[in-house]
Formats: C-alpha cells, structure tokens, sequence
C-alpha cells in the first residue's frame, strides 16, 4: 500500500537526520589547519588549543560576527569540537557563559577537553541535544551561533523555531552556512555524504 | 551540502520563523577542491562532483555566508 506523502517525508527526514549522525559519529577528524586558516586569523586560531582548530569543520566565522559582550551568555549549535564555543567563551568571559550543543557524544567529550586545555571551562558547558529540540528553556541566551549546521537539518523551520524561542527579546543571531542557487546535479544531491558535509 | 537552502529562501524562513534585522553577508565561494578538504565528503562523492558539475561552476558549488538577525525586543 502506498504511503502518505507526510509519512514518506517523516522517513526522509529521518533518514537525513540517521545519515548525519553516521557520517559526524565516524569521522577521525576534522577539517584540519587547511579548512582553520580559511576561516579564523591567526590571533583567532592562537586563542584556541590545537586539537580544537584540526576539528574545525566550519564554513565561516559566525562570532566574528556576532559582535559578543562580555556578561552574555550564547549558545553554539552543533558545536563540533569547540573551536567557536571556545572562542565566544573568550569574548564573554567569566561572568558571561558559553553553551555548546551537539549531538555526538564523543564530540562534546572532545570540545569539553578542548574548553578545559583554554581555561574557559568555567563558563563553558557543553551538552546533548538537537537543534529541533534545544534543551533550554525559553528566552534563556542572548546570542546564537552556528557554523555549517543548519543545512543538516531535515526540519530547518523548526530548528529556526527553537532558535527563537530560547533566544531572549532584542536576542541575535549568526549563522555560517551553506547556500546553493540552482539544483546540485541528481547524482550529487542525492548522494549520502552530500546531506553529511 | 544537499540540504543548503538558496539565500533567499534562508533569509524567508527567518522572517516566517519572526526574525527581523536580517543581512546576510560574508560571501565566500565553495568548490570541489574546498569541499575535498573536508572528511565528511567521500573519496568517492569528490569523484562524482568531478564529473557531475559542469566545468565553470567547479570552484563555486555553493557559497559560504554569515546570516545575522535579531529577535524583536
């Protein structure tokens, strides 16, 4: 019997959400100093352990932007191995507070030691959640950053509905992605890896 | 890559999602070589891209942008 189109796009998006974890959860490493150089300076990489800038797996440089104070609190989704986390951290000091979220535990076990190896973990926390499903409360950060995640989402708008629900008033955004005008060749788009990186 | 939304359908999610303030900026060309530096890309998918996008867009399959916006007060 053939499906319901709702359900066929509840499984895709499934499906997109399983073949993220794989691929993320079976990575050796990260992007390397090749991908780090492209995106950070070099004052930026200096403030960050090693370890953090080979897992740097980004596409831009989201706190560059995000013009952060110091006393802010800021959530980074999809924190990977910590390299923006801890820079934000660095820019909102001690009595700000630096939230990373990810899915892939052994990431977050990794960005924990890298925000231990900067000395910021004192107002670094970094925890397991989705970013369909952000677990924090309401209005509860000032600032959210992301790099190269939001298109791994299967349910972008939800993500964005979370994003602005933990957000406070007057709250901001920046985001580093990926955009793509036109269609990708079948071939590619439709590729499991190419929904990964 | 599959997932990345045109620029313009990034900044209308935003604005529906109640977004205001948006800019989206920071422009930066993604290739075949760029996204080869990157180990969530098979060998294999390289290979495909390779032959797959045609020859002048190689060096700009997507594009890397900042998107800044603000929750209203």
């Amino acid at each position: 019997m053939a499906r319901e189109p709702e359900t066929r796009d509840l499984m895709f998006q499934d499906e997109i959400k399983d073949t993220v974890l794989r691929a993320y959860g079976a990575i050796e490493t990260g992007g390397g100093e090749a991908v780090a150089r492209r995106l950070y300076s070099e004052e930026e990489l200096a403030e960050v352990p090693s370890g953090a800038v080979s897992w740097a797996l980004g596409v831009g440089n989201p706190v560059r932007y995000a013009f952060l104070q110091p006393g802010e609190t800021v959530l980074d989704i999809g924190s990977g191995g910590g390299i923006d986390t801890i820079l934000a951290a660095r820019r909102v000091g001690p009595e700000g507070a630096a939230i990373g979220l990810d899915v892939v535990e052994h990431m977050l076990e990794r960005a924990r030691g890298h925000a231990a190896e900067s000395g910021v973990a004192g107002w670094t926390e970094f925890i397991s959640g989705e970013m369909e499903d952000i677990p924090l409360p309401d209005a509860s950060v000032d600032v959210v950053i992301s790099n190269g995640v939001l298109n791994l989402s299967a349910r972008k708008s939800r993500a964005l509905a979370e994003i602005f629900r933990v957000l406070g008033p007057g709250g901001r955004i920046s985001l580093a992605d990926l955009t793509v005008e036109g269609e990708l060749p079948p071939e590619v788009a439709n590729d499991q890896s190419a929904w990964a990186g | 890559m599959s997932g990345a939304l045109a620029e313009r359908v990034f900044a209308e999610k935003l604005g529906r999602a109640g977004f205001v303030e948006i800019w989206v900026g920071g422009h930066q060309p993604y290739g075949i070589e760029d996204a080869a530096r990157y180990p969530l890309f098979t060998p294999e998918l390289i290979d495909v891209m390779r032959t797959a996008i045609a020859p002048d867009r190689q060096a700009h399959v997507a594009t890397g942008v900042i998107v800044r916006a603000r929750k209203p007060a």
